[in-house]
């Protein structure tokens, strides 16, 4: 069963999981709880079709998608940052506004109910790097994928680069170790949490588009499915390290790729769809439980 | 709302006379800035949505007063109103209920549905008399969503994982399941949809206007909202609650389990949750239809009224009602102005995120989930 298109799926399933949880990790290095991933996805996913739809080229959609997750995320850093909402109410409002606004542009732009799918929508080409794809079996695993899943995989080198050997990533984890230290020794506050937010907008709005232009080449109403919310997850088991984080994707793209791959054999699809999100309370679970025994025995 | 921000900053405005001054320092004057924040949240999300409504090319102030006309104009859009508005004051309190021990239990959807499929498979499956039927279909939905939140309840108290995202995760786990069993085990023979059989006449809500969705299920709202009240202000529990909520370390000092608060917390909020799934399979759709309980957003708009009520019961039968407005209303326009309905969701996910500039939970830090 577990044979080399089924690993496939799974590295192609991971990217939109590991962008959305990579921006989700900068956000919780500044103690910014970030829950509005899902519903930036989301609005990343629609820009990235409406926007190939109308320009024909899925780059652009890709960012175009980048650029208004970018935005979104902002303005939900407007709320928390600069009026000091409760992060956990303005993340549900944002992710519900998210929700009524795609389902909205959707009807009023392009007359669709539930989904919207033309062939004039360009979706991402899955490309075959040069040398690896013809090493048996490794080449069908890393081989032909999406450049957005090339990049997620760059981006979480960037990321631990950003985190560990920059200026502003000493400045982000001093902010997430003591924030009133990091604010006397002159780290702007505000200042930061924007750039995390930036950051984790433009990564959930790239993570739609390869929803929507990767993996199908359509919009579905709600089509991130609470992505972003195993993202969060993922977060909390990767222990904000993007290798952790890169981990803890893999295992809930492993998780997505099974249930696809059990979907088309033995199970129904209803339970076959519940198997990522199991998966990921499962891997809380049990996350939770070996850390508890370690704390236990630190404490003792 | 930046004005509205930095007013709040300043809390002691300029006197301008001494009487002026004692009538700000009235109780009064909480109230008036509570409200008066929140007409200013109202007004500046209808605004928004009608600029949006206007960049789509129609004519929003045609567009609102159709929404008005659509949701009062007669007895059949009154009645619509109320019907719709159940389900989502009946999702708030359950959602109010847990934010108000500080407790986010995004899991309302699920519990709604598990409870609705419970009594269903027990109005199909037991032989007993109408009334002990009734009364058995009524708590098995208790249960069956109150069971189903305590999971989420114990897997905090016990394992340390938040409340906020398991629930959420849950119902996905629900919606699969209720799918699966509904188009495996409950399927409708010879029907079009994806549904179940309807159940006997004589084990429906009746109907409490001709024509009309409105049931009985009204009076089931009606207690459950007087019960609420009575429990957070003249109970030992609704006061230990609300203390749970407002500073839960204090809570816990003065004796309050917080283990036990969690588990029986959830449950109840569960069980509501339940009871309106309850009631919207026999009092509206008299069978399990796929997707019927979750596609409307019920739990998400009741969340929503009991943000904007901060939790009040009596605030989140206002608040319901007032979203139900929106939502019927836009229905009508839809019909008659061809705008699409799900503007009325952007214009309240607007008020909300107006709303929430304003508040949070009460009492509820930022939690360390990590």
């Amino acid at each position: 069963m577990i044979d080399a298109s089924l690993l496939n799926s799974t590295f192609r399933l991971i990217a939109p999981i590991l962008l959305a949880a990579l921006g989700g990790l900068l956000c919780e290095r500044v103690l910014v709880f970030n829950i509005a991933l899902e519903g930036t996805m989301l609005l990343g996913a629609f820009t990235a079709v409406a926007v190939s739809f109308y320009m024909g080229s899925s780059m652009a959609g890709v960012l175009a998608a980048a650029v208004v997750g970018l935005l979104f995320s902002l303005l939900l850093g407007v709320f928390v940052v600069r009026l000091r909402s409760d992060a956990i109410v303005a993340g549900i409002a944002m992710n519900l506004f998210a929700s009524g606004l795609t389902i909205f542009l959707l009807r009023r732009i392009f007359g669709a109910k539930g989904y919207f799918k033309d062939p004039a929508i360009v979706g991402l080409n899955n490309l075959e790097i040069p040398i690896i794809s013809e090493i048996p079996y490794i080449g069908d695993i890393l081989s032909g994928h999406t450049w957005v899943v090339y990049l997620s995989w760059v981006l979480v080198i960037v990321v631990w680069i950003i985190l560990f050997k920059q200026v502003i990533g000493l400045r982000m984890r001093g902010v997430g170790q003591n924030d009133f230290a990091a604010e006397t020794l002159g780290v702007n506050m505000s200042r930061i949490r924007y750039i995390a937010l930036a950051f984790a907008g433009a990564l959930c709005g790239i993570a739609g588009a390869q929803l929507s232009l990767g993996q199908v080449t359509l919009f579905a109403e709600n089509m991130s499915s609470g992505r972003g919310w195993i993202a969060v997850v993922a977060v909390m088991l990767g222990r904000d390290h993007p290798v952790g984080v890169f981990s803890a994707s893999l295992l809930f793209g492993f998780a997505e790729a099974v249930s696809f791959r059990l979907q088309g054999m033995m199970l129904p699809h209803q339970i076959a769809d519940t198997i990522p999100y199991l998966i990921t309370l499962i891997a809380l679970f049990i996350m939770q439980i070996t850390r508890s025994r370690r704390n236990s025995v630190i404490t003792n | 709302m930046t004005a509205d921000h930095e007013h709040d900053n300043t809390p002691s405005d300029p006197p301008t006379s001494t009487s002026a001054k004692r009538w700000l320092q009235s109780p009064l004057r909480k109230w008036r800035e509570e409200i008066t924040s929140l007409l200013i949240a109202l007004f500046s999300s209808f605004l928004i949505g009608g600029m949006l409504i206007l960049l789509s090319g129609d004519n929003p102030l045609l567009a609102y007063a159709a929404i008005v006309k659509g949701a009062f104009g007669d007895s059949f859009g009154i009645a619509s109103t109320i019907t719709r508005g159940l389900p989502i004051i009946g999702a708030g309190i359950a959602t109010g209920w847990a934010f108000k021990a500080g407790l986010i239990n995004l899991g309302v959807e699920g519990q709604l549905l598990l409870g609705g499929m419970a009594a269903y498979i027990v109005a199909v499956s037991v032989p007993l008399s109408p009334i002990l039927l009734l009364s058995l279909t009524i708590l098995a939905s208790m249960v069956a969503g109150g069971l189903w939140s305590m999971l989420s309840g114990w897997l905090e108290t016990q394992f340390d994982v938040p409340i906020l995202v398991s629930s959420l995760l849950m119902n996905f786990l629900a919606i699969g399941l209720v799918s699966y069993m509904i188009n495996f085990h409950f399927l409708e023979v010879g029907g079009s949809r994806s549904q179940t059989p309807m159940i006997a006449d004589i084990q429906r809500l009746p109907r409490l206007v001709p024509g009309t969705s409105l049931s009985a299920g009204l009076y089931l709202i009606i207690g459950l909202v007087i019960a609420a009240m009575f429990m957070l202000r003249r109970t030992a529990h609704g006061f230990e609650l609300t203390m749970f909520g407002a500073n839960r370390e204090f809570a816990v000092s003065t004796g309050v389990n917080p283990v036990r608060m969690t588990l029986v917390t959830m449950f109840s909020s569960g069980m509501i949750a339940g009871m309106v799934g309850f009631i919207l399979v026999f009092g509206v759709h008299y069978r399990m239809i796929d997707g019927a309980l979750t596609g409307p957003g019920y739990a998400w708009t009741g969340m929503m009224a009991a943000i904007i009520a901060n939790n009040n019961p009596v605030g989140i039968v206002v608040g319901g009602l007032f979203f139900s407005a929106v939502q019927t209303g836009s229905s009508a326009m839809e019909r008659t102005h061809g705008i699409p309905f799900e503007i009325s969701f952007v214009v309240q996910a607007i008020i909300i995120l107006l709303v929430a500039s304003r508040k949070g939970f009460s009492g509820l830090k930022r939690k360390d989930t990590t």
